[in-house]
């Protein structure tokens, strides 16, 4: 019996193309909005073009020029390779040539000396009567490496950074019982005292200098009464002798490392103030380091209110030593009495320096650029700035001029840029893993919208291709 | 010039210390100002100067500069001045609202709650003025355990008309600007106390300092720290850290009076001189028409003050005031501002309400009011309701000279400056609408139930003289004098509720799409409803 | 199958003409606006006026702009700069005048409104349902409050209604430059275009075709080349025109985007009816320039489909895109469903076919009773939460859902209409049958 109704199928809106023609106006919109989605929730995720794999070690040349006359044979070599192998990580290579091969590498000469042993700039005199090598390789060895694994167990010298500041401090522990220091000339020990050895170093860093006088300055220990009326602090006492709460002493201002030199007065009741040796007797210097940190000398003032540039000479050089301790300067090997022609760094000094230090900024950036590969990798919503990627890049472009340059002067300026360089991007302000999502929370977010609205569009697109396909079936069948 | 003032400077600093002009000096002083209520303002003045010194160009700010060796002058104070140039700081951290009416004027004008931070920085340095504001205050921040990193671009103004330097500018040949923020809702505790005092040359182990008890001096009526770095050209670079309250005596004491003495008040005495002070001087004043006695006495100023000089006196040093029976005593001038101003913000509504202010001129002289508002972008103002009247009937004569630069949101501040009329016995009322906003989930703190602290208004009364002679208008300016702070209330959200509502309104709309989808594809069919037919296809 | 089907026949009228209805209507209206001053007490009112239709933020814009001050540099002004010039020179700025006006616009969207439903039927004469269509807007709470509280959505709902009139007395120029005047009012209004251009275009114009669609595409290449690809290009013509006047009056560029991209950057989150709101005060930030785009694109996918399907009844387009506008506007106030309720009044032979139009109604019902007591007790009495209100906007959204889906199923469903004879099958025979969508 036929219904009372007009035929569905002559609706002409209900017609196949009508519908396919909306199907694909929401399809359109929905693929054109799919690369809306990707702009709008992307993290900038730049790549760094950094293979781990092709960070291998790098190795500083050094040559020795030896002289016929010492016949100083393979033995010889393979000695001072196998202790610089052991002491510097591999990290320099030792070339021995007859004449003097390349200006720009670190050269020293081995020459014949007519009286004792000593060195002078990069020449090493030694005397042709005594045969025994393993005392002139030992020389080398101290000459191109002097630090020991013992030095620096011990860190007492700061890391590397291309500034320094220099804080000098005249602490008074209490200047209201009187007898108390009240100016000093730092200004002019500094410039007769230090400024030698500032600019000797300048090539390695640059310095800012500041210094203050505090006139309250309370020790949080207790000094010890001595049976002679002296006071004195124990080796447990110094450790905690920077009573940091109430002595103001720290920059909040910038970012370079602190020195401190701290030339403690004490008061006129505990005066004087002696340092006492593990012994617990009384010990001859009144000075001691504090490794990483900096120094303190405590002074027991003569009769005067104001220190002169002469009364500063003792706590000057206490102070200086200390800054050569931090600062990672080596002391003269036993066997050399090397004669310093300029007060400041000798240049063998310099050179070792600037060649430790570019060990430590190459295996420093290395070990960086492995740890920002690492966490880049970890954490997948952390994003990757140009910032970052130009950083990481300059380092790498740092590392790998280090193959080409060969002068000690060079080799440390570019180890100096890539540490810098990968420092700045490890610690680069916006490689922090932000609004972390996890993918849970990410579903939860995407799941009642899309999953729900899509759902009828995805059936109806798949309904449509399976009517389309059995239409083209039937098509066909009816054709053959 | 400049080569020569920077020669100076390192001659004068290399010159040994025992020459007749030493190049730094220490003035300590302290002062006591009983009001008419019983109560006791005391102020702590420590001033460095550092003479013959001239700020850091921000010209140079790219290159290394001169080494900084200091006697008095705080270092890390030093540090951050000579970082991005400043030429003039003033830094004031205050609890408690500040009553004129009873209390008068303070020397130091700036008595608003919270934090207030405003600099004058010249330009033409490598990095902007904005960039050296925000290492000025992170530096600041750091310097005094507050967050005065909150003072950021929300919250920063340049009300140059208004906060004017109070030193000499140097002539650099590039524009001084001006860079003002306050945050109402910055706490002051011993937290920040503490790294004040170590700014101090005596710290609190000698001179006036030693009276600085911090759990007196936070029970305060309203206690305040501040710190203001000038330049005068004739002197140099001069700091002043300032610990100022008003301390209630009759809380403190046994025997319930009025009477006070440094023990009962601050549990203290001055123990030692500080040695390295220039000059230390203590000040004491009561109101006209008290008589009390002083102990030590002290030597009279002629504005009825007694003065003390700490140096000469026997330590440890206690004062006692006392009543007495004579009427010779100390007075001092109650200076009292001529205008009160009262500010609030009225209606129930979490979406809308009106600001209202009162200025009262209850004097003889009219007064011409300059009214700064500075209005972070949570309450937009609705310009076009502001209304004034006096004594209840509406007036537009009153108010002049209005500018006015719209808040952006999730930026800068709204300023409205203008100046207001105020004949003499009237009382002038200001009203405008004010629309709140409301923040999304993540701009709300987290004590969001609390409210929002709006920064106090600066009022700066001028005094309209009549030169009886000449019949000439001149305007006296007064010290600026600061409202109270707001608490505005914000409309939350459900902070639990960010997966429902996702959920819910998604859910909703997609049912709401699937629903068009379905209808706007599928096809109709007529169905029989009887069991027996078969369906009639299309 | 029939041509034009006459429905009228069916349809009950209030028996009094169409000028006596307006004039007393009009004539309460505005006695009401000045005894009581509502506007006063409905201006703040965010049911009825949003961050983009409101009144005060109007006069604030008028007062900066007087002021030589840019309003669109601070937070609180959104309205296209054409109202800024309007009201600074052609109307004067004041409450008394602009209650008139607004009277008079809901006078006159009345009157157009019962225009359109005269071009639908045919005719030209009066017709018994004129008033009933008339009071169905005049009358209706969701147009009258607005209207009262003196939001521009009013006056937007008016130019709608003048520009699908305009469009239904097959006059091209006058309709195009009505919608691009809307459309550089209220940005949204761009969902309108297609269905006027078509109606435009379409030969046979208003006239229901519901009941008889006509065979064969009517979207053919032709079509659209020859008639509304020039349409087109004259209503871009006055879109750039009225967007360079609106640059010239506000003195740059600025207005785009607070103007523009309100609806899309969602920059104001005040309550409304909406549902984008909540949404996107409780987004987290990493979503929300995603979500913002989706939303917008949910608005925009909707124009096509519904285009394409009524193709042979524009003017039911407009209906059901106007519907849509109401449900998912970025911004909506109450007088955008009240439209979509006032134009269902239009075609009236739907209504036979609609299958819940009293869960609808009750729907509304019960979200009109409680969007008003759950933004007072939250924001005013502060006893609520703001997820009270937010679950009146759910239900108000359900039942402008529900509205819009009935209307789109009835018709549909008007076109399987009984065969020829017209005559009512007998009424087992009715019962043997039903039609659904499978």
């Amino acid at each position: 019996m036929p219904h009372p109704f007009r035929d569905p199928g002559t609706l002409p809106f209900q017609s196949t193309s009508i519908r396919r023609t909306i199907i694909a106006c929401y399809c359109a919109v929905i693929l054109a909005a799919t690369p809306l989605w990707w702009l709008t929730t992307s993290i900038q995720r730049l790549p760094l073009n950094l293979d781990i794999n092709s960070l291998h070690p790098v190795s500083i040349p050094v040559h020795v020029v030896t002289s016929n006359a010492h016949r100083l044979d393979g033995e010889f070599r393979q000695a001072v390779q196998q202790s610089l192998s052991s002491k510097a990580w591999k990290a320099i290579d030792v070339k021995f040539f007859d004449t003097p091969q390349d200006t720009l590498v670190q050269t020293y000469h081995i020459r014949p000396s007519d009286g004792p042993t000593y060195v002078q700039g990069n020449d090493i005199f030694y005397p042709l009567t005594d045969s025994s090598t393993p005392i002139l390789a030992k020389l080398l060895v101290d000459l191109i490496y002097p630090f020991t694994e013992e030095h620096d167990h011990r860190h007492v010298s700061v890391q590397y950074a291309p500034r320094y500041r220099l804080a000098f401090s005249l602490l008074n522990e209490d200047a209201a019982d009187g007898d108390h220091i009240i100016d000093w000339d730092i200004q002019g020990a500094l410039a007769k005292y230090f400024s030698p050895f500032l600019k000797s170093v300048s090539s390695l860093h640059n310095f800012t200098i500041e210094s203050q006088v505090q006139y309250h300055a309370p020790l949080s220990v207790q000094a010890r009464t001595q049976e002679d009326g002296s006071f004195a602090l124990s080796q447990e006492d110094l450790a905690v002798f920077i009573n940091s709460a109430e002595w103001s002493l720290s920059s909040s201002v910038s970012n370079d490392p602190v020195l401190h030199f701290i030339l403690f007065v004490p008061s006129r009741d505990h005066r004087p103030l002696r340092i006492l040796d593990l012994d617990g007797k009384p010990s001859s210097s009144s000075s001691f380091i504090l490794p990483q940190w900096g120094g303190v000398v405590m002074f027991n003032p003569p009769e005067t209110q104001v220190l002169r540039v002469d009364d500063l000479l003792s706590p000057s050089a206490a102070f200086l030593g200390q800054l050569h301790s931090l600062l990672g300067v080596p002391r003269s090997p036993a066997l050399v009495n090397h004669q310093p022609r300029e007060a400041g760094l000798s240049s063998w000094q310099l050179d070792t320096m600037l060649r430790k230090r570019s060990i430590e900024n190459i295996r420093d950036s290395q070990d960086t650029l492995r740890s920002i590969v690492r966490l880049v990798n970890q954490i997948e919503n952390m994003p990757v700035g140009e910032k970052v990627r130009g950083a990481v890049d300059a380092s790498l472009a740092a590392l790998r001029q280090l193959q080409s340059v060969r002068s000690t002067k060079d080799i440390f300026r570019r180890s100096a840029d890539a540490v810098h360089s990968a420092s700045s991007a490890f610690f680069s302000p916006d490689m922090l893993a932000m609004l972390y999502f996890p993918a849970e929370h990410k579903y939860a977010v995407y799941t009642p919208l899309f999953a729900s609205g899509l759902i009828p569009v995805l059936g109806a697109v798949v309904r449509e291709i399976k009517a389309w396909k059995d239409e083209r079936k039937l098509a066909r069948a009816k054709v053959a | 010039m400049k080569s020569l003032c920077f020669t100076a400077l390192i001659l004068s600093l290399i010159t040994p210390a025992w020459t007749t002009t030493p190049t730094e000096q220490f003035y300590e002083e302290l002062s006591f100002r009983n009001l008419k209520d019983g109560r006791v303002a005391t102020r702590f003045s420590f001033k460095t100067v550092l003479n013959g010194s001239v700020p850091r160009d921000p010209s140079t700010l790219g290159q290394e500069d001169q080494s900084q060796h200091y006697r008095l002058f705080p270092l890390a104070m030093g540090q951050i001045l000579r970082e991005y140039a400043l030429t003039e700081l003033h830094l004031t951290l205050n609890a408690g609202n500040w009553d004129y009416d009873r209390w008068g004027y303070l020397d130091e004008p700036s008595v608003g709650t919270g934090a207030e931070l405003w600099t004058w920085m010249a330009d033409g340095a490598p990095s902007s003025i904005d960039e050296r504001w925000e290492g000025t205050r992170n530096a600041l921040g750091g310097l005094f355990c507050s967050s005065l990193g909150g003072l950021n671009d929300k919250r920063t103004t340049s009300p140059e008309s208004v906060f004017r330097p109070e030193g000499d500018l140097p002539d650099w040949g590039k524009p001084h600007r001006l860079r003002h923020a306050s945050l109402a809702s910055e706490n002051v505790c011993t937290e920040n106390l503490t790294p004040f005092i170590k700014l101090l040359p005596c710290k609190a182990l000698s001179g006036i300092a030693t009276l600085l008890n911090p759990h007196r001096l936070f029970d305060a009526d309203w206690h305040g720290l501040g710190v203001h770095v000038v330049w005068n050209e004739h002197t140099g670079v001069e700091i002043s850290l300032v610990i100022q309250a008003v301390l209630n005596p009759f809380r403190f004491s046994q025997e319930k009076t009025i009477e006070w003495s440094f023990n009962s008040l601050f549990k203290k005495q001055v123990e030692r001189q500080c040695p390295i002070a220039s000059a230390s001087t203590l000040s004491v004043s009561f109101p006209a028409g008290e008589s009390w006695s002083l102990e030590p006495q002290g030597s009279k100023s002629e504005g009825g003050v007694s003065l003390y000089d700490l140096a000469q006196a026997q330590y440890p040093f206690d004062l006692q005031a006392k009543a007495s029976t004579d009427l010779s005593t100390s007075v001092h001038e109650d200076f009292k501002p001529p205008l009160r101003v009262q500010r609030a913000l009225n209606g129930p509504s979490q979406a809308y309400g009106r600001l209202s202010v009162s200025f009262s001129n209850t004097g003889a002289a009219p007064v011409q009011a300059l009214y700064l508002e500075t209005m972070p972008w949570l309450v937009q103002f609705y310009l076009h309701t502001l209304t004034a009247s006096a004594n209840g009937t509406e007036n537009g004569e009153l108010l002049s000279h209005i500018q006015y630069t719209p808040a952006v949101p999730h930026g800068k501040p709204a300023t409205v400056q203008l100046e207001v009329h105020v004949p003499a016995y009237t009382e002038v009322l200001l009203t405008m609408e004010v629309a709140k906003s409301f923040l999304r989930y993540t701009d709300h703190p987290p004590d969001a139930q609390r409210g929002w602290d709006l920064p106090p208004a600066v009022v700066i009364p001028f005094l309209v003289e009549q030169n009886s002679s000449s019949n000439a208008i001149s305007l006296r300016k007064l010290p600026r004098m600061y409202t109270n702070s707001l608490l505005v209330d914000l409309a939350t959200p459900d902070f639990s509720m960010p997966y429902n509502v996702i959920i819910f309104t998604c859910s909703l709309i997609a049912f709401l799409f699937g629903s068009v989808f379905n209808m706007l594809t599928r096809n109709f069919v007529v169905v029989s409803l009887k069991d027996d037919s078969e369906t009639e296809k299309p | 199958m029939s041509a034009t089907t006459r429905t009228t026949t069916t349809t009950k009228g209030l028996g009094v003409s169409l000028g006596a209805t307006l004039s007393t209507i009009t004539a309460l209206r505005i006695c009401l606006a000045f005894t009581k001053d509502v506007s006063t007490y409905l201006q703040y009112e965010q049911l009825l006026s949003s961050p983009l239709t409101s009144y005060t933020r109007l006069q604030e814009g008028l007062f900066l702009f007087n002021h030589d001050v840019d309003p669109y540099s601070g937070g609180l002004f959104y309205h296209s700069p054409l109202y800024l010039s309007i009201f600074s020179t052609i109307i004067p700025n004041s409450r008394f005048i602009a209650s008139l006006l607004w009277t008079f616009a809901d006078a006159l969207g009345a009157w157009a409104l019962v225009q359109i439903w005269r071009a639908r039927q045919g005719v030209s004469s009066p017709t018994s349902r004129d008033s009933l269509v008339a009071v169905s807007y005049l009358l209706n709470p969701y147009t009258l409050l607005p209207s009262l509280a003196l939001s521009t959505s009013s006056l937007e709902n008016t130019l709608t209604l003048l520009a699908i009139m305009l469009a239904s007395q097959r006059l091209h120029s006058p309709s195009l430059l009505a919608l691009a005047l809307l459309i550089t009012l209220n940005p949204s209004s761009i969902l309108l275009l297609a269905p006027v251009l078509l109606l435009l275009a379409h030969p046979t114009g208003p006239k229901s075709n519901l009941a008889s669609p006509s065979t064969g595409s009517v979207l053919t290449t032709p079509l659209l080349k020859k008639t509304v690809l020039p349409l087109f290009a004259e209503f871009f013509a006055y879109i750039a025109v009225l967007v360079g006047a609106s640059a010239l009056t506000s003195g740059g560029w600025s207005w785009v985007g607070q103007n523009v991209f309100a609806g899309v950057l969602l920059p104001d989150l005040t309550p409304n009816t909406g549902l984008w709101w909540y949404f996107f005060t409780e987004m987290f930030d990493h979503f929300r320039p995603f979500f913002l785009m989706v939303f917008t694109m949910h608005l925009l996918i909707y124009i096509a489909p519904i285009c394409v399907k009524f193709q042979h009844d524009p003017l039911f387009a407009t209906l059901l895109l106007q519907g849509i506008l109401g449900t998912f506007k970025a911004y909506p106030t109450l007088a955008d469903p009240g439209l979509f309720i006032a134009m269902v009044s239009v075609f009236p032979e739907i209504y036979s076919h609609l299958r819940h139009p009293i869960v609808t109604t009750l729907l509304h019902i019960h979200a009109a009773l409680l969007l008003p007591l759950f933004n007072h007790l939250w924001l005013a009495h502060g006893a609520g939460n703001a997820n009270f209100f937010y679950a009146s906007t759910l239900v108000f959204a359900c039942a402008n859902g529900a509205g819009v889906l009935d209307c789109l199923w009835a018709g549909l469903r008007v076109g399987i209409e009984k065969l020829s004879t017209g005559e009512k099958a007998s009424e087992d025979v009715e019962e043997e049958w039903t039609v659904v969508q499978e």
